[in-house]
């Protein structure tokens, strides 16, 4: 508990430091000659929001410095017996039983695969879908050993949503299991990292939750290819450093994660919050508070990015990622009624802080935007307290601080990866540079418009509107310029009004304005751009991951399953179901 | 084509009910811990 103690009030030390240190040059830079009110409020947004963009940085940098153990051992069976979780709803039952499927066969091939149970925990309201759903289920039961390991069952109304779905399981069949291994529909793990996980809560019985580090994989756009390269290159460097810090509080994301039964049980039994959606009713972003709520009762919960094999997919466009952050923000703010909750171990709390956080930044860099355009146009406001004289440096000063905190991460990894083998599964340190200074052109692109995404999905929470949460929509690509349009006019128009409005009444700000107004006017060009398929059949050159030029094996085993099954087609008759059904029910 | 709750590929689920208790997360008002106390102590 002393090492992440150290490494959390380290962290916290140099991000403070460094935020004062930023915004005593901002308050020089603006108060030359007199400091107003504007002056002092952008001064407080600048050191507010800017010590979260120097704590994430921080942490990183904390984990290039950690060194890597990558290894699973030996795939041996453990003692305690798993359920492995794979919540649906209103998913492709083709994709996401061709990895249930190609994880079966992983672990059967083990030969370990008595150990494991698949439970498929429907939720799927569209009935065509659920229709499908027990007629691909059918077909899974001709993989090797499903008969009595792979159930199913769906319900009919998904009360409490992904938690009330496990949550039924568990009080339904989890006495029946010591772990579970919790999935997303579009999640794929290798059998022995699957092993070696049960292996880790065999061998300490304190482990309450064991979080992997999913690498996307699959995606085809830039925009996608983008992100997934982030996930496999740079995130499980930001990963280690935040595990170093939360030491035995570490987080869970609600997938790709190992519980012991018994714990999340006594523990993780969500009650439905006082009043009304947003902030009220079912809890949306129940991982995080799961996580916290073992942690409170004395449970270990170990993030561990050095394990390989734990994989998911991403969105391909920036419109679907939008949706899903809009529901991420929900959830996130709704944790403010959560913060105080009694007993959580600090580090949880601070944990709900980071993730509120994370969305509150988006309107407050706004508000910032703001207030030095309106510094701009009235330059004679009265003088609130004596400013500064002879300041002799510029505002570059401040600009070149900012982006080596936001790139130097970025290039650490870089450099790091020279010397441990880590540009070399991803084709080459040239490669990996191109592809590094390729995501801070797609992502500086693309800021301007998140940000006013965000803005609008922290209002739209703040204001009491409950956005839901309506299912992912997997394997959409190309967004045409309509689409885009339609999506984002809003933003085009907000940023064409806020460009034109600086260089009509503050034509010397127009410097700093355009940066983050002229992406956004070209927010429909960028997202139709960032969303095109590439057309080349190989790995292309840029943002090439390991999972691209080295295709894991259960990868390829489920692209396999699923080419094969997709060419068999929709032809099956549901009739075979019930014929089915009757040889194979074990209880 | 079933889609009910009795579909019968659930009936193959093991049976074995864990208790999974509803956790405390917000934090009660004194008239609430006032009135749970009441209630322990009248039984009701």
């Amino acid at each position: 508990m002393l090492v992440p103690a150290f490494f959390r009030l380290a962290t916290l030390s140099i991000a403070a430091t460094l935020t004062a240190l930023g915004a005593h040059v901002f308050l020089r830079l603006t108060g030359e000659g007199g400091l107003t009110i504007v002056d002092l409020l952008r001064t407080g947004l600048v050191a507010f929001s800017g010590f979260w963009l120097v704590w994430g940085s921080a942490a990183a940098i904390l984990g290039v410095f950690r060194p890597v153990r990558i290894q699973t051992g030996e795939a041996t069976a453990p003692n305690g017996m798993t359920a492995i979780l794979v919540p649906v709803y209103n998913e492709d039952p083709i994709a996401t039983f061709s990895r249930i499927a190609a994880m079966n066969r992983s672990l059967v091939d083990l030969g370990i695969s008595g150990k494991f149970h698949f439970v498929i925990l429907s939720d799927t309201q569209v009935m065509e879908t659920a229709a499908q759903e027990a007629v691909w289920f059918n077909t899974l039961l001709d993989e090797p050993d499903a008969i009595g390991r792979i159930f199913y069952r769906r319900r009919e109304r998904n009360i409490g949503r992904k938690a009330g779905n496990i949550e039924d399981f568990i009080a339904r069949s989890g006495g029946a299991y010591d772990y579970a291994l919790i999935l997303d529909a579009d999640s794929l793990m290798e059998g022995k990292t699957i092993a070696a996980m049960a292996r880790r809560m065999d061998g300490d019985d304190q482990l309450g939750l064991l979080q992997t580090v999913p690498h996307v994989i699959h995606a085809r756009t830039t925009f996608g290819r983008s992100l997934q390269f982030a996930s496999t290159y740079l995130s499980p460097t930001f990963a280690r450093g935040a595990a170093l810090m939360a030491g035995r509080e570490g987080p869970y994301w609600g997938h790709n994660a190992m519980v012991r039964m018994r714990a999340f049980a006594s523990c993780c039994g969500l009650p439905v919050l006082s009043g009304k959606p947003p902030f009220g009713g079912h809890i949306l972003s129940h991982d995080y508070v799961e996580a916290a709520l073992l942690s409170r009762g004395g449970w270990k919960v170990n993030l561990d990015p050095s394990m390989p094999g734990s994989y998911e997919e991403g969105p391909e466009n920036l419109i679907e990622y939008a949706k899903r952050d809009r529901r991420w923000c929900q959830g996130n703010l709704q944790h403010a009624r959560l913060v105080g909750a009694p007993g959580l171990k600090i580090w949880s709390r601070f944990t709900f802080i980071q993730g509120i956080m994370a969305y509150m930044a988006s309107p407050l860099w706004l508000l910032l935007l703001i207030a030095s355009v309106v510094a701009a146009m009235y330059p004679d406001m009265p003088i609130f307290m004596p400013g500064f004289m002879n300041i002799n440096f510029s505002a570059w000063t401040l600009i070149v601080a900012v982006a080596i905190v936001l790139l130097l991460p970025k290039f650490a990894i870089l450099t790091r990866g020279m010397f441990d083998g880590h540009n070399r599964r991803f084709g080459g340190t040239i490669r990996s540079f191109a592809s590094v200074l390729g995501e801070i052109l797609v992502s500086t692109l693309l800021a301007p418009t998140l940000l006013l995404l965000q803005t609008r999905s922290v209002l739209q929470v703040l204001l009491g509107l409950d956005g839901g949460w309506p299912a992912t929509t997997r394997g959409q690509n190309w967004v045409d310029l309509k689409t885009a349009f339609q999506a984002s006019w809003w933003i085009v128009t907000i940023a064409v009004l806020t460009l034109g409005g600086v260089l009509i009444f503050a034509p010397t700000s127009a410097i700093w304005v355009a940066p983050a107004m002229v992406p956004a006017i070209l927010a429909p060009f960028l997202i139709s751009l960032t969303s095109r398929p590439t057309e080349n059949p190989g790995t292309p050159l840029l943002f090439a991951s390991d999972s691209e030029l080295a295709p894991p094996s259960i990868v390829s085993t489920q692209r396999a399953i699923f080419a094969a099954w997709t060419n068999k087609g929709t032809t099956q008759d549901a009739g075979l179901v019930s014929l089915r059904t009757a040889q194979h029910v074990t209880a | 084509m079933k889609h009910s709750a009795d579909f019968p590929f659930a009936r193959a689920l093991p049976d074995a009910p864990l208790d999974m208790p509803k956790q405390l997360l917000e934090r009660r008002s004194l008239l609430d811990l006032l009135r749970m106390t009441l209630s322990a102590l009248t039984g009701r």
